[in-house]
């Protein structure tokens, strides 16, 4: 990391020794280091890894903004992605809502110092994966990626600012020659302790769950959603609700509902940098430090998530929020749903009749402000009467609100998981039952 | 250039890869976008960098870099390496990929007028002249537009003795408007959903989608949307519009014949694919209308190039024949699998990214009918224009796709604008009930800028022509 700060901060000087009097300008450097290793029916399909150093440079001329990024990182190419930038901000319009930059604050964060994974060490996991496959006469798909980020923040205000963070995963499907898939996903810290034993059997256990011929009436059901899928019913909210310009623009939920409680108490969802689970950038791309924000506590929407800007024009603080430039709108990259004090088995029990859905498919949100999404489940989507897993079922379209599916929970998994998602950024929840979850229609099978 | 990858060449031969490929590869950006009277974004940005593939043993390694400098590219030419020869002890199935040729040459868009010299200026008074249209009608809240210009340099070299480069300039743009009253947002996009319409070619494609004079009917469409009666759940005849029925080529036939996907290398992100190996030459795609191709010479596509990312030359391919499945999109590992040769469909969308199957231009060829005749043809029926949303299953079987608007048809007449439509299906159903399509008069190329593919995630352009066509009997709605 002191390297690559010590790198940064010669960069962003050729950068702002070239700002014309009177601009306020950002430099954003990051370092991106990826891995990523995909296999498919017991063998490595794919593994590419890269390593990328790139300057973004944002400067603002009376309220005018360009910006330019370059990866060529000489003196000179710097200079012309500068005068690239400026050249943007001479065309650009005055924009009433610009709110300037962060200023200088104590960065009391502890300082990390990881590297990624190496080749070998992500094979030898792969391998013990195969090697359970093989044993088990099943199918095997996947991939284990690292990614690790550093990132930093310079600019006229004289802030300097810095962090790196990891977003590491695996993903494993298994399929037996019934046609049954299971999957099974985590996030994780250290490729030390992965332990991809229980994983591989987990995916296993659920592919081969026996299919069962029973039609799946359309309508509401009573639903429990595995972690992976209660993660992306959050993801969607991030995108669609919990910030403050979707709030203000009216195209939130949560627009003009702040204080009110729609959600049972069980519903807690909170944007949190410093979750154990996974190591988070702790800085927002306009190098501020990210605050803890509970979104939805108790069921009461609390709040949503600001950059400079929106907290300029709401009149509140930012809470560090902000996405690389030119994004204007603030995001919450750490989403997560908090555990509650069901297990899993007991959630399971409580059921007379439902379906368990492990993860789904192809979300696509219908209406943003009603929070209306279709999609399909995947991987394992089962039966449950009388409090047991009865059998497997094909994958079920949905097509539901995400507040309505929350308004009816039942009860909340008391673990939390950080599963893969598709963002840079947590993907943490339970599992959860809800009393209502529209089926909409099925996958013919085979 | 050529001097540094052809020198790297010989030293990944140094170390006996059985083939590698480099690829060198400078993207340039340019975006502009305008909310209502403000302008949003001035912004561009350049990359560069260098990818290696290199095949050890029966196994691939690939490693990336923007360090252009020797020390730079012996770091990746080694990192590709050991990832192979690493990856080799834990595989027992050796990648052996077809022969091809070696390729010389070059390959340049045909481009009147460089997007990059049109000034920023007039691309931003372009922009607010629309929103300043869109903005008049009143109950639009939000007028939105945007112009992307992008330029890319490739360079590939391979053991195959191959060396080209291409130089591709592609730009387009669109426009939208958003009317809401309280909990009812309705949008209108022109010419297409998200960000517009985009062409490997130059500014002369923005002249002619002529956003200017298609602002007022946006904006008015997104208005009278607010006023219009949901709608209805019904099983009818569906027409799809031209640009909505890109997307609907795009994911439901075209994802699902990537070979990669059939192979099963997608399974655990994108999913795999309905049309199995045993499909081929053996399977009722669609109905006898439905002919589709994937072509990536076509002038003006997104998919459009002289060579591949795994140096095949750019050729058409014929994918469903008078609604048979013939071939997939393939590549050179993937193609031998099903004793045919590679249709040319391996890309990289930049350097830091190995080849992976995508789609080209994948087209549906033109019927014969005219629109109005279709219309005049339907008894009861419903007109789609404009993705609005859009989910399918990890098979690509079951979809439910959404669009901005619908018009009802009646005895041969359209009667009414209706809101929020939907229409759901079973891809091989769905296209064995396509009775009719429109002639090539409204056959048109979109450029989609968004095709998300691979991990690390890749986003691919792509293209689709397409004019209308008409499906009997779907389901519009949600199914009760």
């Amino acid at each position: 990391m002191d390297k690559f700060v010590k790198l940064a901060k010669t960069l962003s000087k050729y950068a702002l020794t070239n700002i014309p009097e009177g601009y306020q300008a950002q430099v954003m450097v990051t370092n991106t280091e990826t891995e990523t290793f995909r296999f498919a029916k017991n063998q490595v399909t794919q593994n590419a890894s890269d390593t990328n150093i790139y300057l973004h440079i944002t400067v603002n001329f009376e309220g005018k903004e360009g910006v330019f990024g370059t990866n060529s990182l000489s003196e000179s190419s710097i200079k012309k992605a500068v005068e690239k930038a400026v050249e943007s901000c001479k065309f650009s319009l005055k924009d009433e809502e610009f709110a300037g930059f962060a200023f200088p604050y104590e960065l009391d964060l502890e300082p990390r110092n990881f590297s990624i994974a190496k080749p070998e060490q992500i094979y030898e996991k792969i391998g013990i994966i195969f090697k359970i496959a093989k044993k088990e006469n099943v199918d095997i798909y996947g991939s284990i990626s690292n990614e690790k980020t550093m990132l930093y923040i310079e600019n006229t205000n004289k802030l300097q600012s810095w962090d790196c963070g990891d977003l590491n995963k695996i993903v494993i499907i298994s399929e037996v020659e019934t046609g049954g898939t299971g999957y099974s996903g985590r996030g994780y810290v250290n490729i030390e302790d992965l332990d991809v034993e229980p994983l591989t059997y987990e995916s296993i256990q659920k592919a081969r769950v026996p299919f069962i011929d029973k039609e799946i009436e359309l309508g509401d059901h009573k639903v429990i959603l595995e972690s992976a899928a209660a993660a992306t019913l959050m993801n969607v909210l991030a995108f669609s609700s919990f910030s403050a310009a979707t709030y203000d623009e009216n195209r939130s939920f949560m627009s003009g509902h702040l204080g009110e409680k729609p959600f049972p108490n069980s519903v807690n969802i909170t944007d949190d940098a410093y979750h154990n689970l996974y190591r988070s950038l702790r800085i927002d791309f306009e190098g501020n430090r990210k605050s803890k924000i509970n979104i939805v506590e108790s069921g009461v929407l609390k709040n949503v998530v600001h950059n400079i800007r929106t907290a300029k024009k709401m009149n509140t603080e930012t809470t560090g929020h902000a996405l690389p430039p030119p994004q204007k709108e603030p995001f919450p990259l750490d989403v997560m749903m908090i555990e509650g004090n069901s297990s899993m088995e007991d959630m399971i029990k409580s059921v007379d009749k439902g379906i368990y859905i492990t993860r789904f498919h192809y979300i696509g949100l219908v209406d943003e402000k009603k929070t209306t999404i279709t999609g399909m489940t995947r991987n394992g989507t089962f039966l449950i009467e009388n409090g047991e897993i009865v059998g497997a079922l094909t994958d079920l379209r949905f097509t539901d609100d995400i507040t309505r599916i929350l308004e009816n929970v039942v009860k909340v998994e008391d673990t939390v998981r950080n599963i893969p998602g598709f963002l840079w950024g947590a993907n943490i929840a339970p599992g959860i039952l809800t009393g209502k979850f529209k089926i909409t229609g099925s996958k013919p099978r085979g | 250039m050529e001097k540094k990858l052809l020198a790297l060449i010989e030293q990944a031969k140094e170390l006996n890869v059985s083939y590698s490929d480099i690829r060198f590869i400078r993207d340039e950006y340019e975006r502009i976008a305008v909310k209502n009277d403000q302008v949003e974004e001035v912004a561009g940005g350049e990359s560069e960098g260098i990818g290696i593939r290199v095949l050890v043993d029966g196994a691939w390694g690939f490693y990336a870099t923007n360090q252009l400098d020797e020390e730079g590219l012996k770091m990746c030419l080694e990192k590709a390496y050991d990832i192979a020869r690493n990856g080799g002890k834990i595989s027992e199935v050796n990648v052996e990929i077809e022969e091809i040729a070696p390729q010389k040459g070059s390959y340049s868009t045909d481009c009147k007028i460089d997007p990059f010299t049109v000034s920023k200026d007039k691309k931003i008074q372009l922009l607010l002249e629309c929103t300043k249209i869109m903005m008049k009608v009143q109950g639009v809240k939000i007028a939105k537009g945007s112009l992307i210009s992008v330029k890319e340099n490739r360079c590939f070299a391979s053991t195959d003795g191959t060396y080209v480069e291409q130089n591709i300039v592609k730009c387009g743009g669109g426009i939208q408007a958003m009317a809401i009253r309280g909990d009812d947002v309705q949008m209108r996009s022109y010419p297409a959903a998200f960000d517009g319409d985009f062409s490997a070619s130059g500014w002369e494609f923005i002249e002619d989608i002529d956003l200017v004079s298609n602002s007022q009917k946006t904006a008015q469409e997104a208005v009278a949307l607010l006023e219009a009666e949901e709608c209805p759940h019904d099983v009818m005849d569906l027409i799809l519009g031209s640009s909505h029925l890109a997307l609907q080529i795009h994911e439901s036939l075209g994802h699902p014949a990537e070979l990669d996907r059939v192979l099963g290398h997608e399974i655990s992100l994108a999913g795999g694919s309905f049309l199995s190996i045993d499909k081929v030459d053996n399977f009722k795609y669609g109905s006898v209308h439905v002919n589709i191709n994937s072509d990536p010479t076509l002038y003006g596509g997104m998919g459009s190039y002289g060579w591949d990312d795994e140096g095949v030359p750019a050729k058409r391919a014929k994918l469903v024949d008078k609604g048979m499945f013939v071939n997939y999109l393939s590549s050179r590992e993937s193609a031998p699998i099903i004793n045919k040769k590679s249709t040319g469909a391996m890309r990289v969308t930049t350097f830091n990214r190995p080849p992976i199957i995508r789609m080209t231009n994948v087209n549906l060829e033109p019927g014969d009918w005219t629109l109005e005749d279709l219309i005049k043809d339907t008894k009861k029926g419903i007109y789609m224009e404009t993705t609005k949303s859009w989910s399918i299953d990890e098979l690509r079987l079951n979809f439910q796709f959404g669009c901005q608007i619908a018009w009802l048809i009646e005895d041969g007449k359209i009667t009414k604008m209706v809101k929020n439509p939907l229409y759901s299906g079973t891809t091989p159903e769905f296209w064995a009930n396509c009775d009719a399509i429109v002639n090539k008069d409204r056959w048109r190329l979109w450029g989609i800028m968004n095709c998300g593919k691979g991990e690390p995630m890749q986003t691919a352009h792509v293209g689709h022509g397409c004019s209308l066509a008409r499906f009997k009997n779907v389901q519009i709605g949600v199914k009760k």
